[in-house]
């Protein structure tokens, strides 16, 4: 009864402060719209007000600029949230972000791939799949990295910690050499646009990228939600899970594709933000526990809440001008994984 | 075919690369039977049981379930007919007792509602003497803790009104546990046993083995030393052969069992 009530209190109290957060972030900027203003915007949209006095330019920078970043902060959020859940999972391991084991800068590889080459790609693609190459090749890139570093850290049914650290170090410098190749190859244009992606950020937001994003995000965060039992028993480990009728096997690829569809998403559009993905499901977990029935919904929303934050923060600490938004979650996200570590030194020490 | 054979193990392998782990075994378990696996360190006991359940595929021979080949059995419906207890524990995070008790209700497809289910669980925590400990984190337990945690799990999964068809297995399910709680586990296998559901088990106590099973199977260097009604194989001789020590057998006040010191 008291886990319910908190578990209650933990997703209205999410939700509340999500949707403030988006608020404030639709509000400030280098323009600042009041909340009243931006309320008066909104209800004149829906056809509920007319004949208020909003200054045009407020309501075009609301519109086509605040309102996608804001929206394309919280859907990474929300898919970074719920894949560092998952992959954290897959892994059995609370330490798993998919910066450290190289998801995302296999992602990187991908997008940067696609960029580099896109004049080739286009003619393996119908037109109409044309806007999806980008994010296709960062989720093929994010894909391939996942599958080699949980093939690398397997031990037995546990992965080990050091192994799973160290390939994802050798996956990260392999893909950080193809990087730089890249980089050296490209034009100024091009480059300009690879360095944004290893520090990351909202800029490339419109309301074609929020589509394609909302798309590749709400599918599999849906999927991941409707194996949540799975995903349970999973936790016992892979024999004990298979003498309980699961097939392990396919839900590992289940876990893998779906992990490489939201970094890979995120990746391609906001290039590469390092540990919302360790963070959230750890705290999560720490509120309102490992079952993944409210660990899912519950890393997903304070995903986008520490996304969202952050980009507050970017713009903000240096204004007009701003911070990339990986620098902040870095910032954050860091000394709590020292605190991590520092806590789990016991958990190191038992013969891993 | 005989129906009483609920497993059949047909002259079977086990090889990883040139070493030989299971050598041609062969055996037969009836529907309710209680059968205790017993030898030496490294002799195969644990490999058996994984063959058995299906956790390793075996490289020669056959192994029939209910006259139907495990490795062709529907995972799920062979999960509602077999439990395993495993050595292993791969539990990373800080899901409650009744989380992991409840996850053993898994494989059923029509539970009953979810007071029914809870009061289940809770039940099979009390045979466990786990009372206390119900929405307690597994992480912070003790080992014996644990293995009784896992235990409740396994019976959870076993746990209906018709054991006839159904195989319980269980790798050293005494290990952590402290005397009273082994004996209320065998007291409880018994009971279990008697309603008609067919055990087997790895066991490294003699004593345990001689009290609690009617057939014994003793393994060594991966071979079938013997295997047969408990009363009637367990030798002096065979324990000095199997395991290179001298022991006496005794009947203790007349019962039927010898016990071993």
């Amino acid at each position: 009864m008291i886990e319910k009530v908190k578990i209650n209190i933990f997703f209205t109290v999410m939700i509340i402060v999500l949707f403030l957060l988006l608020l404030v972030g639709v509000s400030y900027g280098p323009v600042n719209i009041s909340i009243y203003d931006v309320l008066i915007i909104f209800l004149q949209q829906f056809n509920f007000l007319s004949n208020h006095e909003v200054q045009e330019i407020n309501e075009i920078v609301l519109l086509n600029i605040r309102l996608p970043r804001v929206i394309l902060g919280a859907l990474v959020g929300l898919a970074l949230g719920t894949s560092g859940a998952i992959l954290q999972g897959l892994f059995r391991n609370p330490l798993v972000d998919p910066g450290f084991i190289g998801v995302s800068s296999g992602a990187a590889v991908g997008a940067m791939f696609a960029i580099l080459f896109t004049q080739f790609l286009q003619l393996f693609f119908w037109s109409f799949l044309i806007p999806f190459i980008l994010p296709i090749m960062a989720i093929i890139g994010s894909f391939i990295t996942t599958i080699l570093v949980y093939r690398m850290s397997k031990v037995e049914s546990k992965t080990n910690i050091m192994t799973m650290l160290l390939s994802g170090i050798a996956v990260n410098a392999i893909s950080g050499s193809i990087i730089g190749l890249f980089v050296s190859i490209s034009s100024d244009v091009q480059l300009r646009s690879f360095t944004f992606w290893t520090l990351g950020g909202l800029d490339n937001a419109d309301w074609l990228v929020v589509f394609l994003t909302s798309i590749f995000v709400f599918i599999p965060i849906f999927f991941v939600f409707k194996i949540r039992h799975e995903l349970d028993i999973f936790m016992l480990g892979d024999s004990e899970a298979s003498h309980l009728g699961l097939d392990v096997e396919s839900l590992k690829k289940k876990i893998i594709l779906m992990t490489s569809i939201m970094v890979g998403i995120s990746v391609s559009f906001c290039g590469m933000i390092g540990f919302v993905g360790l963070v959230t499901p750890h705290l999560v977990r720490l509120f309102i526990g490992p079952k993944h029935k409210f660990l899912i919904p519950g890393s997903a929303l304070l995903g986008a809440i520490i996304l969202s934050l952050s980009d507050l923060i970017a713009k903000s600490i240096i204004a007009p001008a701003q911070l990339p938004l990986g620098v902040i979650t870095s910032a954050i996200g860091a000394p709590f994984f020292i605190w991590l570590i520092v806590n789990q030194k016991k958990r190191f020490s038992y013969g891993e | 075919m005989e129906n009483k054979n609920l497993l059949e193990i047909k002259s079977i392998f086990f090889k990883i690369k040139d070493k030989v782990i299971l050598d041609d075994i062969s055996l037969h378990v009836e529907s309710g039977d209680m059968v205790s696996i017993i030898g030496p360190n490294g002799s195969g006991k644990t490999t058996m049981l994984k063959a058995i359940s299906n956790e390793i595929s075996i490289t020669d021979g056959e192994i029939n379930f209910i006259n139907k080949n495990i490795s062709d059995w529907d995972l799920n419906d062979f999960a509602n007919k077999k439990a395993v207890l495993s050595q292993s524990n791969n539990l990373v995070f800080p899901f409650s007792v009744i989380d992991i008790v409840k996850m053993g209700r898994f494989p059923l497809k029509n539970k009953g509602n979810q007071i029914e289910e809870n009061n289940l669980c809770k039940k099979i925590l009390n045979i466990f003497d786990l009372d206390d400990y119900v929405n307690q984190n597994y992480i912070t337990l003790s080992g014996g803790e644990k293995q009784r945690v896992q235990l409740a799990r396994v019976i959870a999964q076993i746990w209906s009104d018709d054991y006839s068809k159904k195989i319980l297995i269980l790798d050293e399910p005494t290990s952590y546990l402290d005397i009273k709680h082994q004996h209320l586990l065998f007291q409880f296998l018994k009971e279990l046993n008697k309603k008609g559901l067919t055990i087997i088990m790895v066991l490294h106590d003699l004593n345990h083995a001689l009290l609690n099973s009617n057939k014994i199977v003793v393994l060594k260097d991966s071979k079938l030393i013997s295997f047969g009604e408990t009363k009637n194989i367990i030798t002096e001789e065979l324990i000095k052969k199997v395991f290179e020590i001298d022991l006496k057998l005794i009947n203790y006040k007349g019962s039927d069992t010898p016990i071993i010191f």
